[in-house]
């Protein structure tokens, strides 16, 4: 479960950073629909309504740097 | 490896520190960080490459998070959570942050073929590491290197030195250039 703002929760399984070259099935095949390469660092978030969706970001520069301005923080 | 309170400081201080002693640490801190979440994004679903406590966790999150905080900002700390092995339970209730690790460490070095590397910016570390072994056991040595996050990344520059050609080129397109 996802926290969101106002508290509430989302129904996800998970997020988390994985290398393009580990993803397999559904994930992978969003990775190659947006053409990423093996060694591309993306944000793998995955949301159940029924069938799990996996929603794919690719993070551009260091992780650490990415993260922080997602979050806001710079 | 096994990260303390310190290292989440430094490795996610969002500006540039003016200090020179402690822009050295947030670079190797940041390098450190962005290391483990590269080892760990290749890394099979279960195995982990860096722990902490939750206790240690949990203390840096409250804070980084701070009020009323952003969901996007609840969801980067889930993904750190996710980029390594938080250890909780009844092992660790009522230990201190810094006990946490330490115990956390001693587990790992005891009970598995994994040698733990206690990672740390604060240099008074390995003397609370020798009083926390002396407790029971005047003669007791501390069984794992405690390294700050500059002996970190020199030892994994020298370990693993593709992984960190990586870190380097990504880090050059960097958000946040040091």
């Amino acid at each position: 479960m996802l926290r969101t703002k106002k508290g509430e929760t989302e129904m996800s399984l998970d997020i988390k950073i994985r290398a393009v070259k580990v993803l397999h099935g559904r994930a992978k095949e969003e990775a190659t629909k947006q053409g990423l390469k093996p060694d591309d660092l993306v944000i793998v978030k995955t949301t159940v309504d029924s069938l799990p969706e996996y929603s794919v970001e690719k993070i551009e520069g260091d992780p650490v740097s990415y993260l922080l301005k997602r979050a806001g923080k710079i | 490896m096994v990260l303390c309170h310190s290292f989440f400081h430094d490795a996610f201080r969002p500006h540039k520190p003016l200090d020179s002693d402690v822009f050295k640490a947030w670079t190797s801190s940041r390098f450190v960080a962005n290391f483990i979440i590269e080892k760990q994004a290749r890394l099979s679903e279960g195995s982990f490459f860096a722990f902490t406590s939750k206790e240690v966790f949990d203390s840096f999150a409250s804070k980084f998070e701070g009020d009323n905080p952003s969901a996007r900002l609840i969801e980067t700390v889930q993904i750190l959570h996710n980029s390594m092995y938080i250890v909780g339970g009844k092992v660790l209730k009522g230990l201190s942050d810094d006990d946490s690790v330490f115990v956390i460490c001693d587990i790992l070095y005891s009970r598995s073929n994994y040698k733990p590397i206690l990672v740390s910016n604060i240099p008074k570390k390995v003397e609370k590491a020798k009083a926390f072994y002396h407790k029971k056991d005047a003669n007791a040595k501390i069984p794992f290197p405690i390294y700050n996050a500059i002996e970190v990344e020199h030892f994994l520059r020298d370990k693993f030195p593709d992984l960190c050609d990586l870190v380097d080129r990504r880090l050059k397109n960097s958000f946040l250039k040091a």
